[in-house]
């Protein structure tokens, strides 16, 4: 199965291999972080999951400080080339989750950066596009062997339901992250609420919706850091929505970004996960869908002990402990300092691109 | 469900920007008053081989040919390469849309991909796939495993990254070698189908060593050839043609190099 595995494009290992020396700190580095603006959401919930991502990539500041290394803050957007060709940096941190409201855009950073030949952290062209549409990475997750659970992607209000899926089904905008629209109504029981549900997100959002049968069960979020070697860090949460009356449990949108956020410990609680043949499959699916740098996998357990992939993150939530995002509460949780990871990540871009 | 329906019910829509853009401006369908041509930027230190730059060499003078047809329709150019000058003389340029006419960045295919990207971040009109689309045709892997996925059949397939890749024993020889990342026939040599493990290993070291990339093997599907293109205008319309190669004393007929 690990014969089947894509590599990355095959640029930065050609560039590693001239410059075998590598491994130093950068001198400077620019952190390219979302441009925030109000118009070039839908909606108000869209908007919400960016808003502060200056503020956040501002909260690098004190650890490159420490390690003695310049910085310069950038919004990814059409200007960005321009300023970067002025600042001139040894390499780029890639906060940027979306452009101008849409997040398959974000692939435009990556591009950028290639074309300047500015090193960068994260997910390069392909693998930020892939991770950009549900529908693909499902597909290229099930064909190299990682379950995924049973799914149809819906481009009309009228696309037959395929008679092989069994409810309850959970629909999803096919090119969103960041919980957007995971809500109660989210998760059908039968075609009607499945036709209601289906044309309220194609109506507002205009958009094909993923829809896969919602596994009841236990759910995890496996963090992915390459380095020299690729770590993987495994959680589970243990979700009690307030005022749930179903019988589902999972991480909606209002508890991420919405009023009950603000209780969200009180509603997920955290513990460790070890399970070794887990760890091997998200390192796989990691090179699967052309992830790099680091990412993130949420899974869920059916009752039965079978593991699901429901999404993958090649841009997830990177960030100093002080963001309490999943990632750095869990690395931290994992006993490694922000400043050993910054201080990895930094070398190991370098390294790859040989510097 | 008939398969057709099926299949037609899990294809993948564009991105939806382009929807959203059409339906904010429904004026829509006039031509162009200014056109970029973007050609690819040829160079032959970008190259591996002069195999490789032969498929791009004159790709500027290709570009120019499309001049007598611009000017026939009252519509001004302007000719631009692909490479990292590029975003700055379009800023400069102002055109209403760009032909996209460039296959590699750089010399590699995949940066390819570089170029819809900044048409899409100065929010200009191009020609051609997008971003999506142009890094996934540079990935003959992935292309295999998601027309597999979506039902289209393809010959079996393995992805080898290394010289001791073990060979998938499922596969059946005939096997033809292709290099991952490369079109233009690049490679495509009556050597790169092979009868056996040895000659596999033997065009398998050549190929690593001298494009450092990964290789598809694939079973060698002998017999009839055929080429389909595809015109998206209002409604999609396919032109198929079946390819009537004649090589005398060869064992397989197909599309090697030469013929490019």
């Amino acid at each position: 199965m690990n014969t089947n595995i894509a590599i990355l494009p095959h640029t930065r290992p050609i560039i590693a291999k001239r410059n075998r020396n590598g491994g130093k700190l950068p001198k400077k580095v620019a952190i390219l972080y979302t441009d925030e603006k109000r118009d070039d959401f839908y909606t108000e919930e869209q908007y919400w999951t960016v808003s502060g991502s200056k503020d956040e990539a501002l909260a690098f500041e004190p650890y490159f400080k420490k390690l003695g290394i310049k910085t310069c803050y950038m919004a990814g957007n059409a200007s960005m080339a321009k300023k970067l060709q002025k600042e001139n940096p040894d390499m780029a941190i890639n906060l940027v989750t979306t452009v101008k409201g849409y997040d398959y855009l974000g692939a435009t950073i990556p591009s950028t950066l290639e074309l300047l030949e500015i090193p960068y952290t994260g997910a390069s062209i392909l693998g930020f596009a892939l991770g950009c549409n549900k529908h693909l990475i499902h597909t290229l997750l099930a064909s190299h062997g990682i379950n995924v659970p049973p799914f149809q992607l819906m481009t009309a209000l009228s696309t037959p339901l395929d008679p092989t899926l069994r409810f309850p089904l959970i629909l999803k905008l096919n090119e969103e992250h960041s919980n957007i629209e995971i809500t109660r109504a989210s998760i059908v029981e039968n075609e009607v609420e499945l036709r209601k549900r289906l044309r309220y997100l194609i109506n507002k959002y205009d958009q094909d919706v993923l829809v896969s049968e919602f596994i009841d069960g236990r759910e995890f979020a496996a963090f992915v850091f390459q380095s020299y070697n690729k770590k993987t860090y495994i959680i589970e949460r243990d979700i009690h929505l307030p005022h749930n009356k179903s019988k589902h449990e999972f991480l909606e949108y209002d508890l991420v970004w919405g009023e009950t956020s603000w209780d969200y410990e009180n509603y997920v609680k955290y513990k460790k996960y070890h399970d070794p043949l887990l760890t091997e499959m998200v390192k796989k699916a990691f090179d699967v869908v052309k992830m790099a740098g680091y990412g993130k996998f949420d899974i869920r357990m059916d009752r039965l002990g079978k593991y699901y992939f429901i999404d993958a993150n090649a841009n997830c939530h990177f960030g100093p402990p002080e963001w309490n995002s999943e990632m750095s509460v869990t690395l931290r949780d994992a006993g490694i300092p922000f400043n050993t990871l910054l201080k990895r990540l930094l070398q190991n871009t370098m390294r790859e691109w040989g510097y | 469900m008939g398969l057709l329906t099926m299949m037609q019910s899990n294809l993948i829509n564009s991105p939806n920007t382009r929807g959203q853009i059409a339906k904010q401006n429904r004026a829509g369908g006039a031509l162009p008053k200014k056109i970029a041509v973007l050609y690819t930027d040829a160079k032959r230190e970008y190259c591996s081989t002069d195999e490789e730059f032969q498929t791009i060499d004159g790709s500027y003078e290709e570009a120019l040919l499309f001049e007598s047809y611009f000017q026939k329709l009252g519509v001004k150019t302007c000719y631009i390469k692909a490479d990292a000058n590029m975003t700055q003389k379009l800023k400069k340029e102002k055109p209403d849309m760009a032909l996209n006419l460039v296959t590699t960045v750089k010399g590699y295919d995949y940066l390819g991909a570089t170029v819809p990207a900044a048409l899409e971040l100065l929010e200009i009109p191009y020609t051609g796939t997008n971003i999506l689309g142009f890094s996934l045709g540079c990935n003959k892997y992935l292309m295999h495993a998601l027309l597999s996925q979506h039902g289209v059949p393809v010959p079996r397939f393995q992805l080898m990254s290394s010289k001791t890749t073990p060979l998938d024993p499922t596969l059946r020889f005939p096997l033809i070698l292709k290099l991952n990342e490369e079109h233009s026939n690049i490679e495509i040599k009556q050597e790169s189908v092979v009868e056996n493990e040895v000659e596999l290993r033997k065009r398998l070291r050549y190929l690593l060593r001298t494009y450092d990339q990964d290789v598809l093997v694939s079973e060698f599907i002998d017999g009839r050839e055929f080429a389909a293109f595809l015109f998206q205008s209002y409604n999609r319309k396919v032109y198929t043609v079946e390819r009537v190669i004649n090589m005398p004393g060869k064992k397989h007929q197909f599309m090697d190099y030469t013929h490019g």
